[in-house]
């Protein structure tokens, strides 16, 4: 949010930044002080080469204040700059990619940063600049001029005994974010020359300072929510009765629903035209955010979305037609399949896959910003390059890992989710319990032994003789009874839920949650092949939630007494947390294939501009 | 340095389809004695005259036609539960594809595993000892690990006494087809099966034996299984017992899968023994620590 050429001199100084001047790393000798009141006790002086960057976080330049230490990147200390990967020309492109400023709002991405003025530079006094090896690649440099910015070249670039004297202002910008080949930090260094010096001559002064480009955060399910999205295609049947009960969920709660209109052709792949479109909106895109201080103490921030790596899923596309724009940006991490190699399993980089645990505080450890969860399973895995991102990224690591080998899919979603709660924490863990279901449907029977004949799943079936899941339907629906005495898939259940208990023994332990802050979400699973695990009764824990509502997939349990036993069973669960809980038809379009609500949406958040993200040791 | 353009159509289209292969038998000929599969002919010629319908079904399945699968979740190619869904009538027509005719259409790589797996599973589901030849030959002849598998839980799921002595020879031969032995096996939950599988866990020493020991004991001992069938035998307390004697012998890097199984199974008696074992002289701390996490895991998964 700095505005350019509005750098306040600051006439305060800080002992602290003082005393530590002698600890930088200029190395020039000394020079005039700033202007401003007289102080109690004369400071220190600063050194004549001085190179200027926002080293106490605050959003502003100030001479004294940002020197101190300025060489050096703590959590407690150090500048920060950005990925600019919004659009703020609007020419469907990143801006950083290209070699210009676009324009006031694009100079708004930059951090600055300045050539303190040296007014008694010697005449042939040359400046140059210089990035450490492993920024130089992905870090930009713009110098202010009188009509706009100008790409610098580190090579070339050279100033003068006259811009010395003066002082320049620079901007400053990173392509990317910090990934597998570059950690994130920048090293500028400013060394200033006779100009008829010889090469190996000593410097008339020095000075470096240290960056770190800012992260790409998650965004967590507590954040306020703004706009939920759908993959919308009127005309297929089991779209539209999704869609618009997710419609109708969310204008009761006035909430704004994103169409991404899944027949549009450049969302459509070969398959998607033969057959319905994409409509995992979950898994395509990921939100996040990344930000630098601004100048009123709060961040200067933009959301970030990530697209999946698979370049085959069109609707991909969407990410960066629709939502790439000022101040809206967009990365996206893929690798090549040989890159990838033997083992590479693309439904492992779909973004159900890819969690955060809201904010909370373990004995050791506080994870301000949530910590990232994501399913592995062994000899598959996902696209390297976005995991090395993930990884790279830290201020919500280190990862946990969560053993999703056993699931037919491999998603973390299927089993576990996070809603908001009245508690301390602020927050429950939802996680599947076929145990419970089990208990539930042998409690209907108790209760009433005629049950043991009530249809689940009544009137629903798997595939269609046309459009999409195209294939020979087959039915089901079956009874409680049948369920119950299924030996075969009894077992597969009991081994399910001992799968969940090792994971939840995994969550607990990590993220310091008691068993009490746990709510188990009952429904069977099933065996869909190669003793893989698929949700049989649609998933409730599969669920979006915003703000304080959620919706669940309209489970087709049991009808008793006119109403569904596992949706009245769901309400009493959620709604004493003080959620508001919809149901919305999703059978046709996301259970019989695979996925459930949460699959099918996603949620754009507020971005929490109290942030601090650089304060989080990795 | 604006971002390259987006992959043509043609080039999406490539990715998103696997290369395909003719059309061709499941089985290799050799798989099924010449006898048995004269036999098996006969019986096919028969069933297809009375029901073509349940053959004609066979010929178009929604899980291996990518334009179908790619609209999962998984985007992979699943057909078990459309085929069981055809119920006991498709005895026939599966054993058809699936050794003698092929399947009708084209398929890659992946999906003719796919077929070969759910074929397997679904004539697993029924139980249905004609189906026997086919499936020991399918055991015996199939190279990949996943079909191997489902061959072997189909025929442990016939559960004769010939079956579980067929098994556990090939498990005690071991190699792939060994593993896949002693997990199929757990598809048979008599009580003889688990202490054939709970013997073997006491004398193996190798992680991958020790876990495909594990998930066999998880399904033949499993106790939800006994109340679906409303039986009870020794099988949950023999399974429990022998995969609490390899847990505590057991490396790091195997006991989670000993955990899982110990877990899996539910005998009741599990928490006490497991609490025995915690107070058992001289435990080293990696022992200690992972007893404590089991019997946390085990205190959580009791009824409600």
């Amino acid at each position: 949010m700095k505005r350019p050429g509005t750098f306040p001199m600051e006439a305060r100084w800080s002992l602290l930044a003082a005393l530590s001047v002698g600890a930088c790393g200029g190395d020039a000798p000394p020079a005039a002080t700033d202007a401003g009141p007289p102080p109690m006790e004369a400071p220190p002086p600063l050194p004549s080469v001085r190179l200027l960057v926002d080293t106490n976080r605050n959003g502003v330049l100030e001479s004294r204040p940002d020197f101190a230490d300025h060489g050096a990147w703590t959590p407690a200390h150090g500048a920060v700059f950005m990925a600019n990967v919004d659009d703020d020309d609007r020419d469907h492109a990143v801006d950083a990619l290209d070699d210009a400023v676009n324009g006031d709002n694009d100079a708004l991405d930059l951090a600055r940063v300045r050539v303190e003025p040296w007014p008694e530079a010697p005449t042939g006094a040359v400046g140059r600049l210089a990035l450490s090896e492993g920024a130089a690649a992905t870090v930009k440099l713009y110098r202010r001029t009188d009509g706009g910015w100008a790409r610098w070249d580190f090579a070339a670039g050279t100033l003068s005994d006259a811009e010395l004297r003066a002082g320049v202002e620079f901007g400053i910008e990173a392509t990317d974010f910090a990934t597998q080949r570059w950690d994130g930090m920048a090293e500028l260094s400013l060394t200033v020359t006779r100009g008829d010096a010889a090469a190996d001559a000593a410097p008339l002064g020095t000075d470096r300072v240290a960056l770190k480009v800012a992260p790409w955060v998650i965004m967590n399910p507590l954040e306020e929510a703004y706009r939920v999205f759908v993959v919308d295609a009127q005309r297929y049947r089991p779209v539209r009765l999704f869609v618009n009960d997710l419609d109708a969920a969310t204008q009761a709660d006035g909430m704004e629903l994103f169409r991404i209109d899944g027949l549009n052709p450049m969302y459509r792949s070969a398959s998607d035209r033969l057959m319905g479109p994409d409509v995992w909106a979950q898994d395509i895109m990921e939100f996040g955010w990344t930000g630098i201080p601004g100048p009123d103490g709060t961040l200067h921030a933009m959301p970030v979305v990530l697209r999946t790596p698979p370049t085959m899923r069109a609707i991909g596309r969407f990410t960066e037609q629709e939502l790439l724009g000022p101040d809206f940006g967009y990365t996206w991490k893929h690798t090549t399949r040989t890159a990838n190699g033997a083992g590479w399993d693309p439904s492992l980089d779909s973004f159900g896959n890819l969690e955060i645990a809201p904010p909370h505080r373990t004995p050791t450890r506080d994870y301000p910003l949530g910590r990232t969860l994501y399913g592995t399973a062994e000899r598959r895995f996902p696209d390297r390059d976005l995991q090395g991102f993930l990884d790279a990224q830290g201020v919500q690591g280190p990862p946990v890992h969560l053993d999703t080998s056993w699931l037919h899919v491999g998603h973390i979603d299927e089993f576990l989710s996070f809603v908001p709660a009245p508690s301390p924490r602020g927050w429950r863990m939802l996680l599947a319990s076929p145990r419970l279901a089990r208990e539930l449907l042998e409690g209907i029977v108790r209760e009433n032994p005629a049950h043991a004949n009530t249809l689940m799943f009544e009137g629903q079936s798997f595939f269609y003789l046309t459009g999409a899941m195209e294939g020979q339907p087959y039915p089901a629906q079956r009874t409680i009874a049948s369920l119950l005495r299924d030996e075969a898939l009894n077992a597969f259940n009991q081994r399910v839920q001992a799968r969940i208990d090792a994971q939840r023994e995994i969550l607990q332990r990590e993220l310091g949650v008691a068993d009490d802050e746990i709510t188990e979400v009952p429904f069977l699973w099933s065996n869909i092949e190669r003793n893989l695990a698929g949700a049989l009764m649609p998933g409730t824990v599969n669920l979006l939630v915003y703000n304080r509502s959620v919706v669940l997939p309209r489970p087709h349990g049991a009808f008793l007494r006119d109403t569904d036993f596992f949706e009245d069973d769901m309400i009493a669960r959620l709604s004493p947390l003080g959620l508001t809980v919809h149901f919305a038809e999703q059978w046709d379009i996301l259970h019989a294939a695979e996925g459930e609500v949460h699959c099918g949406t996603n949620a754009l958040r507020r971005i929490p501009l109290q942030s601090r993200w650089w304060e989080v040791a990795p | 340095m604006k971002r390259a353009s987006l992959c043509s159509a043609a080039l999406c289209a490539l990715l998103a389809f696997p290369s395909v292969a003719l059309a061709s038998p499941l089985l290799p000929d050799t798989a099924l004695a010449p006898q048995a599969r004269r036999a098996l002919a006969e019986q096919v010629r028969a069933e297809r005259a009375s029901h073509p319908e349940l053959f004609q079904r066979l010929r178009s399945l929604g899980g291996v036609r990518p334009e179908v699968y790619l609209r999962t979740r998984a985007q992979r190619p699943a057909v078990t539960r459309e085929l069981q869904a055809l119920g006991p009538g498709a005895l026939f027509p599966m054993l058809d594809v699936l050794a003698l005719s092929g399947y009708p259409q084209a398929l890659g790589a992946e999906e003719t595993v796919t077929l070969q797996v759910g074929l397997l599973e679904a004539l697993g589901a029924l139980q249905d000892r004609r189906a026997q030849p086919a499936l020991r030959g399918a055991f015996e002849a199939l190279t990949d690990p996943a079909a191997v598998g489902a061959a072997a839980r189909a025929l442990g799921g016939l559960c004769t006494d010939d079956e579980v002595a067929y098994l556990t020879t090939a498990g005690a031969r071991g190699g792939m087809r060994g593993l896949a032995a002693w997990e199929g096996l757990g598809a048979c939950r008599r009580v003889e099966a688990v202490r054939v599988l709970a013997d073997a866990l006491d004398r193996a020493t190798d992680r991958d034996t020790m876990e495909a020991l594990a998930r066999g004991l998880s399904d033949a001992g499993s106790t939800w299984a006994r109340a679906a069938r409303g039986q009870t035998d020794d099988g949950p307390s023999v399974a429990a017992r022998a995969l609490l004697r390899a847990f505590l012998r057991a490396d790091a890097a195997t006991r989670p899968e000993l955990q899982v199984a110990l877990s899996a199974v539910g005998a009741p008696e599990t928490p006490q023994l497991v609490a025995e074992a915690r107070r058992a002289p001289n435990l080293d701390a990696s022992t200690q620590r992972a007893l404590e996490s089991l019997e946390r895991v085990l205190r959580r998964s009791r009824p409600r």
